[in-house]
């Protein structure tokens, strides 16, 4: 193994390369920045790639919340025929589904045709901050060595805020992991699914199927079940509030769990994907932070696809098509940022000055009180102000995606990775500004309505809607 | 990323999580070493992942020539619906395809089995020696660093990281910057298998067909035999009409093969082996991020070409990439022993053999170059301990790619199959070394008969077959 150190330099370092990493990196380079894009594992895209629908790009009353970036990446996921786009539950969302086998295809070809150097099977080791408080940069250690990449502003777009911890900003932990919210995330898919037979299905026995918490969507739940069916996706939630799941949990043919997403990914494999919680079966000290569930939960997805092959009409040719890495238990660790997004704010649909970006998805937390969603206001979105963006402790270092500066109820919305894109654009965007000749160091310094102008131009949603 | 250094103590240290470092974990677990396996990625399994069939389990007569641990897993990926078929590919190999996603489930549920802990998205930073002894390693991950102890080392990183940090001598390549391709898999869904295997029979002179001496069969009855199997294992070859066509014409991009594998037990699904970006030194993290939009082009290319030009393709979907970039070659450990080419190609049996291969020498170049040489009269050679045995280090065993041997065979020994029997042999001969519970075990002081005893008791192959 190679052990001397290297240097290099550039302008924008963006470390994490899940929705908001790619966002920056692209929207850094594209702005003219010299920029690199460090990610610890082998492929772009971070939970984009893994079947969810992507939530938080369109408002529960239609409007779009998101642009730029964001609508490019879906105009490149259609490229590799990976779009099906905007999908209403009946519930409480617009959503937009995509092909996440595209949208590896789709993260790779944005980010390398902006020129953005990519490091991939790159671990970040240290944070290097001189006596100022600025960030100088990020040591990072792959198979060819160890190498500080010197960078004028650094964008953590790491899930956890790995970069803000490691030089030492104040951080907010959330308690979630030690209450009762324990539970673990699968998600994999199925392919050959019969979607007319499913929504057949639906439409006589709706009392198994979640509809209706919006009023906007329609008239009743009846009318919402109407929707739905006419829709025409294999979107649809299974809920333990009806006879279905709740007999095969109660006799065993599935683990306790009160709900079953599906949501469709691709038309022509006729494939969803499945996504429920579990508790898993060991002690949860012992899933550290390296992903041991993985070997744990593979019974857990058998016993799912069986139950669903065997009792949800519409599954009986369908079989396993992919399973993803599993994501662990998912640590709330946000960054204390110049401004601390609120539950209020969410739900009350406040706009802002210095908003950056948009949200928009229901609020969603699970604690020790039980599981909580609301909408936002009127169906319609928030603001994300600059402020979120930019830890408190440092001068040149942004966040975005999961560890903004947000309080637990607002980062239950914000996390979404609708606005994780639209907020990595923000990021790039404010990086690319500071690396112009001439400009101010200092994030405090960055002229709000030069950067929000230049969003607006670069198709950003900022203003005009709910 | 704190600064806090932990530490932790294992019987056996496993790095890498492909087919050797699985196979090597398991049989010490089994074999009641306290044993941890070691990834940087976020799944185990490695290529075993890719879609691409588990080569050198049977020479080219049909006789198994790897069992033990392969036959375990194998049985639980057949219970879980994951084993699409054990057949002769009429060019020179019998292959076994195996459905990608359930491996995933049927590797995690192995290791668990045998009692194999799992430390994964973790990154092996630093190698601590003392003397001719590796004392730990430091491994990098989301705590920070932590330092493992153990008494024996099983470097199955298939580049060697380990070994190669703790001083062993390797060479790579060709040792002149040539370097075998690498590769992005990708599948397919949605294939009429009956189609395809008309097409191959109506237009032979695209198939790669009866390339075996030993065979002693016309390219014609060869056919016959591949078309009577049903199996949508095709390989198209570059000088073949179509494809030398498409190449010449710039439709498709230079490649020596397209190579069509089964991966559903339905046969509707397929892997397809062609991409190839070649000299990249895999090491160079760099060099090889850098080789990804090239490699979705091409896979993208692939998928268009196939679906316009190879009939059964016509309908199908494209399905997905493999996880991570396929890498055949980087650094091989100079071992205390050093497989040699002609060795391989004379199928030499030894008394002191661990395990067995029967691959043919497979060492792809640059474009639709490839070199392809048939071991003696179908059979197998065998390996003897002393090439697990970097040189110079006395608890450290190395299995998989990275194994001690010349160029031509590494060629042969790299495929999965062999990977599989190397890492049961040095993850057998770990736990025997630990048991006698002598301070500093010295992994080469296993004693060979027993250790070949123990091997062929637990279900592998050392004699009896050609
Ligand atoms: C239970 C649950 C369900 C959800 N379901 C949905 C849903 O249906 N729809 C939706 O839109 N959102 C959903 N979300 C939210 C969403 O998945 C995430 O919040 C979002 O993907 C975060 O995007 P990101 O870019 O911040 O991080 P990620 O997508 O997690 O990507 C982070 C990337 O950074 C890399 N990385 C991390 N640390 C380092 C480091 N130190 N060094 C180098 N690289 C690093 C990782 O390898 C990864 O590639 C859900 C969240 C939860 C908790
Ligand atoms: C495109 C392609 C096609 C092929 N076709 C076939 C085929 O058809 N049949 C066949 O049998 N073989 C085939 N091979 C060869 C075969 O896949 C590989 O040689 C084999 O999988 C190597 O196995 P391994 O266990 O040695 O290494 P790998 O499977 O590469 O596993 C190594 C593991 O080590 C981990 N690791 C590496 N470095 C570190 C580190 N520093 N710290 C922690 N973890 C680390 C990696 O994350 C990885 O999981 C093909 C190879 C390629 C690339």
């Amino acid at each position: 193994m190679n052990w001397q150190m290297t240097e290099t330099e550039t302008d924008v370092l963006v470390v994490g390369g899940g929705a908001a990493g790619i966002a920056a990196a692209t929207t850094a380079a594209r702005n003219g920045a010299r920029t690199i894009l460090v990610n610890a594992g082998p492929i772009l895209g971070g939970e984009l790639n893994y079947g969810a629908p992507v939530d938080g790009c369109l408002t529960a009353r239609g409007e779009w919340a998101v642009g730029g970036f964001a609508r490019d990446f879906f105009a490149a996921c259609e490229k590799y025929d990976g779009y099906i786009g905007p999908v209403c539950d009946y519930r409480a969302l617009n959503l937009v589904c995509i092909d996440p086998e595209a949208a590896k295809l789709a993260a790779i070809d944005l980010v390398s045709r902006a020129d953005v150097q990519v490091l991939m099977y790159t671990f970040t080791d240290q944070a290097v901050v001189d006596d100022d408080g600025r960030i100088q940069g990020v040591v990072v250690r792959n198979k060819r060595g160890r190498t500080f990449i010197r960078a004028k502003t650094v964008i953590d777009a790491t899930d956890d805020g790995d970069i803000a911890v490691a030089m030492g900003c104040e951080m907010m932990v959330s308690d979630a992991a030690n209450g009762s919210a324990q539970s673990e995330s699968l998600l994999f898919r199925m392919s050959g699914v019969d979607t007319g037979r499913l929504l057949d299905f639906v439409k006589s026995a709706p009392e198994n199927f979640g509809a209706m918490e919006y009023p906007g969507f329609a008239e009743d739940a009846a009318a919402a079940i109407a929707g739905l069916v006419k829709q025409g996706q294999p979107k649809v939630l299974l809920t333990s509030d009806g006879p279905l799941l709740r007999d095969a949990v109660a006799d065993g043919r599935m683990y306790p769990t009160s709900w079953v997403a599906v949501s469709p990914t691709s038309t022509a494999r006729r494939e969803v994907s499945i996504h429920t919680t579990v508790v898993p079966d060991v002690d949860a000290t012992e899933i550290a932070r390296e992903g041991v569930a993985f070997d744990s939960l593979h019974e857990q997805i058998s016993m799912c696809a069986d139950f669903l092959q065997r009792s949800l009409p519409g599954f009986e040719e369908a079989g396993l098509s992919a399973i993803d890495p599993f994501v662990g238990i998912r640590e709330t660790r946000q960054v204390v940022g110049d401004y601390v997004l609120t539950g209020a704010d969410v739900l009350s649909g406040k706009k802002s000055e210095d908003g950056v970006a948009k949200g928009c998805h229901e609020l969603d937390v699970h604690d020790t009180a039980g599981h909580r969603r609301e909408n936002v206001k009127d169906g319609g979105s928030y603001d994300i102000p600059f402020g979120c963006l930019v830890a408190r402790d440092a001068r040149n270092l942004l966040v975005a995606g999961r560890s903004l500066s947000a309080d637990r109820e607002a980062h239950s919305t914000a996390r979404a990775m609708g606005s994780c894109m639209a907020m990595g654009q923000a990021a790039g965007t404010a990086a690319a500004m500071l690396s112009e000749p001439g400009s101010v160091s200092d994030l405090r310094g960055i002229n709000l309505a030069g950067l929000r102008t230049l969003l607006k131009e670069q198709g950003a949603v900022l203003d005009g809607i709910s | 990323m704190s600064n806090s250094l932990s530490h932790r103590h294992h019987d056996v240290v496993v790095i890498g999580g492909g087919s050797a470092g699985i196979a090597a974990a398991s049989a010490a677990a089994s074999n009641g070493a306290d044993t941890l396996l070691v990834d940087a990625g976020p799944m185990v399994g490695g290529e075993l992942l890719s879609g691409i069939p588990i080569d050198g389990c049977l020479n080219t007569r049909g006789e198994w020539i790897v069992g033990g641990f392969l036959n375990s897993l194998l049985d639980d990926l057949k219970k879980m619906g994951g084993f699409v078929g054990a057949f002769f590919d009429w060019r020179t190999i019998w292959v076994v395809c195996v459905d990608p996603e359930r491996m995933k489930l049927a590797v995690a549920h192995r290791l668990r089995e045998d009692g194999a802990k799992l430390l994964l998205n973790s990154f092996v930073d630093e190698v601590v020696t003392d003397g001719d002894r590796v004392t730990g390693i430091v491994v990098l991950n989301k705590s920070g660093r932590t330092l493992i102890t153990a008494d024996i080392f099983l470097d199955c990183s298939g580049d060697g990281d380990v070994a190669a940090g703790a001083g062993a001598d390797y060479q790579r390549g060709d040792g002149k910057g040539v370097f075998q391709p690498v590769s992005m898999v990708f599948r397919m869904a949605g294939v009429d298998t009956g189609r395809l295997l008309d097409f191959a029979r109506d237009h032979p002179d695209n198939l790669a067909l009866g390339e075996n001496e030993w065979l002693n069969k016309s390219r014609e009855e060869c056919l016959r035999e591949l078309i009577a199997l049903g199996y949508p294992k095709v390989f198209l070859k570059a000088d073949g009409p179509l494809m030398s066509k498409s190449i010449a014409e710039g439709e498709l991009y230079p490649t020596a093969l397209l190579a069509v594998i089964p991966v559903s037990a339905d046969l509707r699904v397929v892997a397809i082996n062609s991409t190839r970006v070649a000299n990249v030194d895999a090491t160079d993290t760099g060099a090889l991020s850098a080789t990804m939009p090239s490699l979705i082009d091409q896979v993208w290319n692939c998928q268009s070409f196939v679906q316009k030009r190879v009939p059964g393709f016509e309908e199908a979907a494209f399905a997905g990439i493999a996880p991570r970039i396929g890498i055949r070659e980087t650094r091989r450990i100079v071992g205390e022993e050093t497989l040699q080419g002609d060795d391989v190609l004379n199928a030499v049996k030894r008394d002191d053999g661990v395990a067995k291969g029967g691959h043919h020498v497979d060492v792809h170049g640059d474009g639709t170059d490839q070199l392809r040489r048939p071991v003696r009269d179908g059979g197998s050679y065998d390996i003897p301990l002393g090439c697990l045995l970097p040189k110079g280090i006395e608890n450290m065993g190395v299995a998989g790619r990275c194994l001690s041997a010349d160029r031509v065979a590494h060629g042969s020994a790299r495929v999965m199959g062999t990977c599989i029997a190397m890492g049961q042999a040095v993850g057998t001969a770990a736990a025997m070394v630990c048991e006698s519970n002598v301070p500093k075990p010295v992994l080469g002081d296993v004693p060979l008969p027993a250790l070949r005893d123990r091997l062929v008791s637990q279900g592998a192959i050392l004699d009896g077959t050609h």
